[in-house]
């Protein structure tokens, strides 16, 4: 398997042609040739990719290069994928291990304070319910980060002994985190007790922590043994977490908590303090609003010591206005370079620290250069000094701010200081592609486009041509292009989006729109290395500022731009093409460029997969959609992306309780149906399968889905997963899973109608003539030669055997011998040491058991007694199977002749024929002869007579239980019970059994109608094989009952329906039934064709060939013309759909009839004015027909028709009026309007009758003989709507006035 | 004479029984309105408009008001060929068929002996729709006209178009290389004919299978003794 070079920095690793030997560098270096947009101007793409597109994209490149058919690539080797799987996982399912989010452990400073000065609200849980996330909820300062510390102290406590202590952690959750909760704890570590502050506003929804994702969250923190405590302002959250209320506390306890704790009793340094405060007490509680300020209050006091009542109120009053006023203050009062660094820091969040400095370093140094001396000298400035000013957390290497306040209060700064910040990140983010850093951390590369991203809301200008700079700096020319710097516009897009959701999304698809049609291969991977972030982002639980449908669009969206990435990457522009000449020379030219395109195609699937890890839906749906393109790149692309998905969750076991099972499992199905079981995306798909079988969350869903497809189907997917589960899973050695495929394997051919358990056939007289293995030359005389086709004959002589064992009981007798021959040890002998007389009789009639079924001789020259021998036992079938002779057999018995040497070919005919005959025999059966295999599989034969309905349809409901099923009870299936009781049933009461499958059928449960489906086809398999069986005119009565029904149960059925009447075609017996039974001049195959056609067209108009064409073999006689007459009659019924039935009408309801000249142009004025009228509630109901039908094409209700349907193509139907008015009544008809050109044929026979008044003709027609007669509307050519508003305004009043009134 | 016996066909025409040759038997060669009404139920890509264009070229349509005695072989339908007469034969259903020669010509002589009744008192026209009563009237009152004019009689023969009518196809039984024949004399402005139906002389165009011949119609018989039981 090829590497690949998807669209994520960290999996460029790529087997592309060493390029290194060419002389000339790269044209373009990372930082070359895209400069950035002047200020104030737009950059377009062409600006910042130089010559590339600057008109446009390019013309196509006209050799369009496909991939390699896939099964060409080598099979799939699971530890070089599974690397690469392992790489797309790292790099960010959820997200990459680099960037895990931020757990930091509580200090434990924090924890001592809150074991001294918590005091519980009145709302604090006396016992911790069993719930994994807890949500504390209460206004701002209400103490919600102390109420959840305690929390996580108390759950720590509750741990059983023994075991390690659990973390207590505190989620820095950054602003460019989008990912779902339940994927960020994947980096939880067991155990631990997780803090979340005001979880709503760091892009999580509040939908996260509800019904069916609270379970999900619960489930994967279950998996960890960890807690998640959120914390909110949002009072009436709806989620089934427990909710703990900061809101009613009790100030009062808080105070005096803090006045013991700061201030304990006995303390002599702060009696003094005490007593003042003791004094003022309740008035210094009246100033504060919640804990924070007293704490802020106590903080004050021990720091200042006031000395007077006066002094602890005004620090009363100051702790009570604690809040944002005095953070602006704060930061005013900062040196001028330590602003710098809190606003590049707050810009970078996230990131180490020394990286910050680096930065502003670099920042400072291009400021003082620009003359900026508003700040100081390098030398003098000290980084340690600021990051305390900034009150960052000092025990960590990388940014982060404790104090949330603060961090707010930089943000405002950020924002209020765009202008300057502008200015240094764009010197930061052109000269990124040189730093080292920004490639190799992926936490720094994603603040860095995070930061570019913010800034991106006030200059669009340069955010854009900043982007345009880092997806041209990957250069897609290089041996590995540097795919770091192309994903970086993905994280600025990303923070773009939720920056300013509603302008930054239509920009941000602008851009990916120019980027795709630019057809520069490095900005389309980037683009596609933006779509699925951005899609991530989308698809997340992150509420965005935007309506649910602009986020559902918008994620339409980018799906679209992703399809059109991949459609636009099969051609690179003359450019590009230039570019890669240039680069690699003329012969190497086409190499290079395939490699781009591939890289473009890995690209594509890598994105979709990503799609997928957020959107399973979408991913099955867009895979489906790819995959019905036609074209072998997106069959390729989306073949890739589902082998990427399912390596990556073959190894994503922990996380596997966390997914959805239904949407996950859907891409089985896709992929059964559209890959071969040789794939390689199929051989993953079952390797993942297999793995998550052993998972018990997984193993009966797994289990439930494949029955699903086993019962339900459709065939093809059943026969495609019998393919690959007999390839992957019936010799793996991993316990269980071969006894699932066989179970699997035996239901889906039971739901064909194919019992892989056949009844007792009888015995079969299997009579082997050694001359046919060894020739005529003694066995002593032969050569090596000789020896090795002897074997071979033997060989294939056993294979015959083996055919008929697995039937039939067999005794087998040597030509000329006078006993039967016996398995030894050694195997079967079918040879003698002497020669044998070519006689027959003596032994059979030796041997010759009393009953039996078939008498079966292989020879290979005369027999002399062959007439004798085979008249002298009776057997239902006798057959001869010559080999290279001629050979006269008596009536009744027939010869298969074959090769001297048995070839492989020779073996397929004798086993079709064998097939027949025991397929002929099993139709055959009578009841008792089913009744040994339905004791093998344990059904009591007297319970089944006394309620056969009841026991039947207590099997079917058993299809679908997979303890009935799986698992190594030996439990008979239940398929082949019902198979086998129904056959009997048939052999015993044809009609009763057609009953019961008609009734299944028709209106049976979802699972009694694929099994009522697959016994109808066993069915009519019998009928055909047998037609005799069953009390006679067997085929006429289950032709009858069940072949409408049949095909009315689907696609399946219909095919199987046309398959039988293909075979009937070529029996004059059972052509003449399809040809009978004629009513209305329809015989039994047009009836029930033209019932059926109309559900399947596509499988009738696939079949009509071929039926024809057998049609044409076979010598029918009267039956084959009228069998012709049906086959033209059909082609032309499915060209012109189906007649419809006239609706009823209800009191005062009157149809309004629309007839259309097929032949000519009126199918748009036709369809246009049928619209007008099919608009309920109304009571004129619209009635569509063409002239020359009898019956209407569309009635009231129907969706309109399209103008292209009105008119069928080969089809020229006679231009006559009577037999539409011979089916209606004037009284029920309010106007009928003739869409002709010309009169039609029949108008003179209505002239006089009361249709007079009702018909409209369309313009005076020329040839009318009573053109006054007849009401016409005006021509109005160009003008459609006018015409069709005049005709709908004078049909309507039609109803007050008369068609002699409009004329 | 009124017969008691009457049934109709798919597209509501009637067919008389007569007992002398145990079959219905339609009483007027097949009108191109019944045929009309198996071209729009069929929609079979044989009979389609070109097909009715051509048939409409060797003998054009009228309309039941527009018969009279020159033209009234217009309604009736001409130019078919055996097979397709076989084909809304079937398609009019179990028992339906075209005459064999021995039955037409069984049938002349058994209509030759009823003379002078009408159509209407043989109860051919009891419970028929309106347009298919003034089709059959007009034309029984144009062969009355027709008859009148040429100083024929006007019996049974001629108001069922046994004679004055069309050369009608039957099927042509014993030894013989074709398998069709046709029996009938048409009107001589219709179609010149030097035989006559009374003398049993059959006409067997040489390649009537394949070549349209715009004086060549047919009526179908109802034969009861097919139509068993399919099951």
């Amino acid at each position: 398997m090829s590497d690949e070079s998807v669209m994520d920095p960290e999996s460029s690793r790529s087997n592309s042609p060493d390029v290194s030997e060419s002389p000339e560098p790269s044209p373009r270096g990372p930082s070359e040739g895209q400069g950035l947009g002047s200020e104030g101007t737009e950059s377009p793409v062409q600006g910042a990719s130089g010559s590339e597109g600057r008109n446009g994209p390019e013309d196509d490149d006209e050799k369009i290069q496909e991939p390699p058919p896939e099964e060409t690539l080598p099979p799939v080797n699971f530890d070089v994928d599974k690397q690469e799987a392992t790489t797309i996982y790292n790099v960010g399912v959820m997200m990459g291990a680099a960037e895990k989010p931020l757990f930091e452990e509580v200090p434990i400073t924090v924890i001592e304070q809150v074991k001294k000065l918590f005091v519980a609200p009145p709302a604090y849980p006396q016992t911790i319910p069993s719930g994994r996330t807890i949500l504390v909820s209460g206004p701002p300062h209400s103490g919600k980060f102390f109420c959840s510390v305690k929390l996580a102290i108390t759950l720590q406590g509750l741990q059983a002994s023994g075991e390690p202590a659990r973390l207590l952690l505190i989620y820095s959750r950054l602003r460019h985190e989008t990912a779902p909760l339940v994927q960020s704890i994947s980096s939880l570590k067991a155990g631990s007790i997780l803090i979340l502050e005001d979880v709503f506003e760091k892009n999580v929804s509040e939908r996260e922590v509800v019904s069916i994702e609270l379970a999900r969250l619960n489930n994967a923190l279950q998996a960890r043994r960890s807690f998640l405590i959120l914390t909110t302002v949002i009072e009436e959250v709806k989620t089934e977490a427990l909710i703990v209320s900061t809101k009613e506390f009790n100030l009062k306890n808080v105070f005096e908590r803090h006045r013991d704790y700061y201030l304990p009793e006995g303390n002599q340094i702060y009696k003094a303090i005490a007593d003042l405060i003791h004094r003022r007490e309740a008035t210094l509680i009246s100033f504060f609003a919640s804990p924070f300020q007293i704490e802020h209050f106590f903080q004050k006091i021990l720091t200042r010591s006031p000395r007077s009542e006066k002094e602890v109120l005004k620090i009363a009053q100051e702790a009570a206005q604690t809040g944002r006023q005095d953070l602006r203050g704060w930061f005013e009062g900062l040196p001028q370079h330590v602003k710098l660094v809190g606003l590049l820091a707050c810009l970078l969040e996230g990131i180490e620290k020394v990286i910050v400095e680096e930065v502003f370093v670099d920042s400072v140094t291009m400021l003082r250069e620009q003359g900026f001396v508003w700040i100081a000298d390098l030398r003098e400035l000290g980084l340690k000094e600021a990051w305390t000013l900034l009150k960052t957390a000092s025990d960590v290497s990388y940014v982060h701010f404790d104090n949330k306040y603060i961090r707010e209060e930089l943000e405002w700064q950020v924002e209020n200081r765009q202008i300057l910040l502008w200015s240094v990140m764009q010197h930061v983010a052109t000269s990124a592609p040189e730093k080292r850093f920004w490639r190799e951390d992926v936490r720094a590369r994603a603040a860095l486009g995070a930061a570019v991203g913010w800034l991106g809301i006030w200059d669009k200008t340069r955010f854009r041509a900043i982007q345009e700079l880092w997806a041209n700096a990957r250069d897609f020319l290089a041996k590995e292009p540097d795919n770091t710097l192309g994903s970086l516009p993905g994280y600025a897009f990303v923070e773009r989006l939720l920056s300013d959701p509603a302008h930054g999304r239509r920009r941000v698809l602008a851009i990916l729109a120019d980027w795709i049609a630019s057809r520069n291969p490095d900005l389309m991977w980037a683009a596609g290395a933006a779509i699925w972030r951005l899609y991530q982002t989308a698809a997340s639980m992150t509420d965005l500022e935007i309506s649910q449908d602009e986020q559902t669009s918008l994620r339409d969206e980018l799906v679209t731009r992703l399809h059109t990435l991949l459609a636009s990457s099969l051609s690179l522009s003359k450019t590009t093409k230039a570019r890669v000449r240039a680069y690699v020379g003329k012969e190497r030219e086409r190499e290079k460029e395939g490699e781009v395109k591939r890289k473009l195609w890995d690209g594509a699937s890598f994105a979709l997969k990503k799609i997928g890890e957020v959107d399973a839906q979408r991913f099955a749906s867009t895979l489906t959609a790819w995959f019905g393109e036609g074209s072998q790149i997106f069959s390729l692309a989306a073949s890739r992306s589902a082998q990427f998905t399912f390596l990556d969750l073959a190894e994503r076991k922990d996380s596997a309780n966390t997914l959805d099972f239904e949407a996950r499992l859907k891409p089985i199905d896709i992929i059964l149906l559209n890959k071969s079981a040789e794939s390689r995306v199929v051989e993953a798909m079952f390797h993942w399968l297999g793995q998550w079988l052993l998972l018990p969350a997984w193993d009966s869903a797994i289990r439930q889905h494949l029955l699903g497809i086993a019962n339900q189907g459709p065939r093809a997917l059943r026969t495609a997963l019998r393919s690959a589960l007999a390839r992957y899973w019936l010799s793996l050695a991993t316990e269980g899973i071969p006894g699932v495929a066989r179970a699997l394997i035996a239901r889906s051919y039971a739901m064909e109608g194919v019992l892989t358990e056949s009844p007792a056939l009888g015995r079969c007289l299997l009579i082997i003539d050694p001359e046919l293995i060894l020739g005529r030359a003694p066995r002593k005389t032969q050569d090596r030669e000789a020896q090795q086709q002897a074997e071979r004959r033997e060989g294939a002589i056993l294979q015959i055997l083996a055919m008929v064992e697995a039937r039939m009981a067999v005794t087998i007798l040597l030509l000329g011998a006078q006993e039967a021959s016996e398995r030894a040890n050694r195997g079967l002998r079918l040879t003698a040491d002497l020669p044998l007389h070519r006689l027959m009789r003596p032994g059979v009639q030796n041997v010759a058991p009393n009953s039996v079924r078939m008498v079966l001789l292989l020879t290979a020259g005369p027999v002399i007694d062959l007439e004798d021998g085979l008249d002298s036992v009776s057997a239902e079938h006798k057959l001869v199977i010559a080999a290279n002779c001629e050979l006269e057999v008596p009536l009744g018995t027939e010869v298969l002749p074959v090769g001297r040497d048995l070839s492989a070919r020779d073996l397929e005919t004798v086993e079709a024929k064998l097939r027949l005959i025991c397929a002929r025999a099993q139709a055959a059966l009578d009841p008792a002869g089913w009744e040994p295999l339905l004791e093998r599989l344990g059904v009591s034969i007297a319970d089944l007579d006394a309620a056969p309905k009841a026991t039947l349809a207590a099997w079917a409901v058993q299809l679908d239980q997979l303890d009935k099923f799986y698992g190594d009870t030996g439990r008979p299936d239940p398929a082949k019970k019902i198979l086998c009781a129904l056959h009997r049933l048939a052999a015993a009461d044809l009609d009763a059994c057609l009953r019961i499958v008609r009734t299944w059928l028709t209106g049976g449960t979802d699972l009694e109608r694929p099994m009522a489906a697959a016994t109808a086809v066993a069915l009519l398999r019998a009928v055909t094989d047998a037609p005799g069986i069953w009390g006679g005119l067997a085929p006429q009565r289950t032709f009858d009952e069940l072949a409408g029904a049949l095909a009315r149960s689907g696609k399946d059925g219909t095919d199987a329906m046309l398959a039988t009447v293909k075979r009937w075609l070529t029996e004059p017996a059972l052509a003449e039934v399809l040809a009978g039974a004629v009513e209305d001049g329809r015989c039994r195959l047009l009836r029930w064709a033209e019932e059926a056609a109309p559900q399947q067209v596509a499988a009738f108009q696939e079949a009509l060939k071929p039926l024809r064409k057998s049609l044409e073999d076979a010598e029918l006689g009267p039956s084959g013309e009228v069998l012709d007459a049906v086959f033209d009659r059909l082609r032309v019924r499915l060209a012109m759909g189906r007649p419809r039935p006239l609706p009823a009408l209800a009191a005062g309801e009157r149809f309004g009839v629309i007839v259309i000249d097929a032949s000519a142009r009126w199918g748009q004025l036709a369809a246009d004015l049928f619209s007008r009228f099919n608009e309920p509630p109304t009571s004129l109901k619209p009635l569509l027909y063409r002239l020359g039908e009898r019956w209407p094409s569309w009635v009231a209700g129907d969706p309109n028709p399209k103008p292209a349907d009105l008119s069928p193509v080969g089809v020229r139907l006679p231009r006559l009026i009577g037999p539409i008015l011979n089916e209606l009544s004037p009284a029920a008809v309010s106007f009928l309007v003739v869409l002709s050109g010309e009169m039609w044929i029949d108008g003179e026979d209505w002239i006089d009758s009361p249709w007079r008044e009702r018909i409209f003709t369309f313009r005076q027609l020329p040839d009318a003989p009573f053109r006054p007669v007849l009401a016409a509307f005006p021509h109005r050519p160009d003008q459609e709507k006018e015409e069709v508003d005049l005709m709908e305004f004078y049909l309507k009043k039609q109803r007050a006035g008369g068609a002699e009134e409009a004329a | 004479m009124k017969y008691d016996s009457i049934r109709h066909d798919p597209t509501g025409f009637p067919l008389i029984l007569v007992p002398e040759i145990g079959l219905y038997v339609h009483g007027l060669p097949v009108t191109k309105m019944q045929f009309e009404h198996f071209l729009c139920d069929a929609t079979d890509g044989h009979f389609d408009s070109r097909w009715y264009d051509e048939i409409r070229r060797l003998n054009p349509r009228v309309s039941a008001r527009r018969i009279w005695s020159g033209n009234y072989w217009n309604a009736f339908l001409s130019g078919i060929l055996p097979a397709e007469a076989e084909r809304f034969a079937a398609w009019c259903g179990p028992g339906y068929r075209l005459l064999h020669t021995s039955e037409w010509q069984r049938l002349y002589r058994t209509l030759e002996k009823q003379n002078g009744i009408s159509l209407e008192e043989t109860g051919l026209l009891a419970g028929l729709a309106p347009h298919h009563r003034e089709l059959i009237t007009q034309v029984e009152r144009a062969v009355e006209d027709a008859c009148t004019q040429s100083g024929d009689r006007c019996h049974l023969t001629e108001r069922t178009l046994m004679r004055m009518g069309l050369i009608e196809w039957t099927a042509l039984e014993g030894p013989s290389p074709n398998l069709w024949a046709g029996l009938g004399e048409p009107h001589p402005s219709f179609c010149g004919n030097l035989f006559t139906p009374a003398q049993g002389d059959f006409i067997q165009p040489a390649d009537g299978e394949t070549c349209r011949l715009a004086s060549f119609g047919f009526r179908l018989a109802f034969d009861p003794t097919l139509v068993q039981e399919d099951r």
